[in-house]
């Protein structure tokens, strides 16, 4: 079963995202601030990262940044209300496999999209 | 271009009128041109002026006439036509070079203005080409300042429907996700029924945003009107901390509502005052830790019903505290503990509040912040 990292400060999104990633057979974790999800990407292993980009403490960018820095292999797909190209082509160049924009997505087309990206 | 750059140019050049006008220069053309046929209508051989004193002093012998070519020519009117040829070739180099060279240099002048080249005013003479000039140069600047403002303008804009369209989409996609929930087929009744609140909180927030764009809007054209009239301010209150006690419960913190018996009622405007104190509120509850506590207190004051809303929160840094009331501003710590927040609510609060006649202040350290103003017990005028 795959592990799929939920870093989402907003705890309903979170919750309806998480129940949705179970219903199609993943694992799942959740962080909520960026210091969260990089300490429970070290301790958890997950197969997938689903990031957000606005977080407290810590930011995706900066998530982003050390996981880039740290040569992390581990899959990341941004999942973010921002939608700037100047947003998603950062955080391409940090290293995010893709970048799915909250409002005009939903936790099925997530999932689905996840399922694409495992091996 | 306002009239009142306008006014403003002629007025300082009132002061710096041309030593030497042009009008002299081309007074004092026309008359050296002029002089032409002055003199030969004075040389003309009318009887009563060539047997005058003058006329036979100026008219010489009509013997001494020269041929050339044939044509008997006199030297009198020769040196007349000599001189009327001199002077035609003083006047055009001097309207060459007071209309056709400033002329020209204006023209290029102005057009490199058009073109967004650099444009120095080149040297003019103080006289009316120079005021022109002037005036040009204080129209370009004119222009370049409106067409800054607009620019400015045009992206104050675009960022406030950036930040906007930000705002609105958090709840958006909290709504869209919870109605896919509520329709998908493996959702049972008990999910359902826990996801509606959900939805309400969801559809509060975004009419609050709303409410705050249309709000800010209004201020901005100077829209946001005001009826004021008698206020009971502690019912106000009352219902405001009522409503924010679920959500200061789901987080831990103690609302408190702190307030005299009796208290004068004030003249305000009761729906926006309701806004202020609900961003004020908000702001403290969303900013303390658990465990903290919020207080909105009353308190009566000479003419006046003091208000104040504080918290054990996580408080303002004293380099933030100028920027705090900016439209959009959001301070550092306020981002790291919510990363959501239109940078609104304090913008509009301060509005409401001076509108009211009273300033806001602010008291803020690590250990919390108060926001404190007054309301008036007397009528406006």
């Amino acid at each position: 079963m795959a592990k799929i990292l939920v870093a989402e400060d907003d705890t309903f999104l979170s919750s309806l995202l998480v129940q949705d990633l179970k219903v199609q057979g993943f694992d799942t974790v959740v962080a909520f601030d960026g210091n969260e999800a990089l300490e429970k990407i070290r301790s958890q292993h997950p197969d997938v990262i689903l990031l957000d980009l606005l977080m407290p403490n810590k930011d995706g960018f900066s998530v982003l940044e050390e996981l880039h820095n740290a040569n992390s292999k581990t899959p990341t797909l941004i999942l973010s209300n921002l939608s700037k190209d100047s947003d998603v082509s950062r955080a391409k160049s940090f290293g995010a496999v893709d970048f799915m924009v909250k409002a005009n997505t939903t936790p099925h087309d997530i999932a689905e999209h996840i399922k694409k990206m495992l091996p | 271009m306002s009239t009142r750059i306008i006014a403003a140019v002629q007025e300082k050049d009132a002061d710096q009128r041309p030593f030497f006008s042009l009008y002299l220069k081309v007074a004092m053309t026309l008359l050296l041109a002029g002089m032409v046929p002055v003199l030969l209508a004075i040389a003309s051989p009318e009887p009563w002026f060539v047997s005058s004193v003058v006329g036979r002093w100026i008219l010489p012998p009509l013997g001494s006439s020269f041929a050339i070519g044939g044509f008997a020519v006199h030297p009198y009117y020769a040196a007349i036509g000599i001189i009327a040829a001199l002077c035609f070739a003083l006047v055009m180099l001097d309207v060459r070079a007071l209309y056709m060279r400033p002329i020209a240099q204006m023209r290029g002048w102005v057009r490199s203005i058009r073109d967004g080249a650099p444009a120095v005013m080149p040297q003019f003479a103080h006289d009316e080409i120079g005021l022109l000039a002037r005036e040009v140069s204080a129209l370009t600047a004119a222009y370049m300042k409106t067409q800054e403002n607009n620019e400015d303008l045009s992206k104050q804009k675009s960022l406030f429907t950036t930040i906007m369209a930000h705002q609105l989409r958090t709840p958006l996609t909290g709504l869209m996700w919870s109605v896919e929930a509520l329709l998908g087929p493996d959702a049972s009744d008990e999910e359902r029924k826990k996801i509606l609140p959900d939805i309400a909180v969801l559809l509060k927030r975004m009419r609050l945003i709303v409410n705050h764009i249309l709000a800010t809007a209004s201020v901005d054209t100077g829209h946001y009107g005001y009826v004021m009239q008698e206020t009971d301010i502690a019912a106000l209150v009352q219902q405001l901390v009522a409503d924010f006690m679920p959500v200061a419960k789901d987080r831990g913190l103690t609302l408190q509502f702190d307030h005299p018996q009796e208290l004068p009622p004030v003249y305000a405007d009761s729906e926006r005052i309701s806004i202020a104190l609900f961003d004020l509120v908000s702001n403290a509850v969303d900013y303390t830790p658990v465990g903290g506590a919020v207080t909105v207190a009353l308190a009566p004051g000479k003419d006046c019903v003091s208000v104040s809303v504080s918290d054990t929160g996580i408080g303002i840094p004293s380099s933030e505290m100028p920027l705090i009331f900016s439209k959009f501003y959001r301070g550092e710590n306020a981002r790291r503990m919510r990363a959501d927040g239109s940078g609104l609510g304090l913008y509009l609060a301060k509005e409401i509040i001076t509108s009211h006649g009273s300033d806001i202040t602010v008291q803020s350290s690590s250990k919390g912040s108060r926001f404190s103003f007054y309301l008036s017990t007397r009528q406006m005028k």
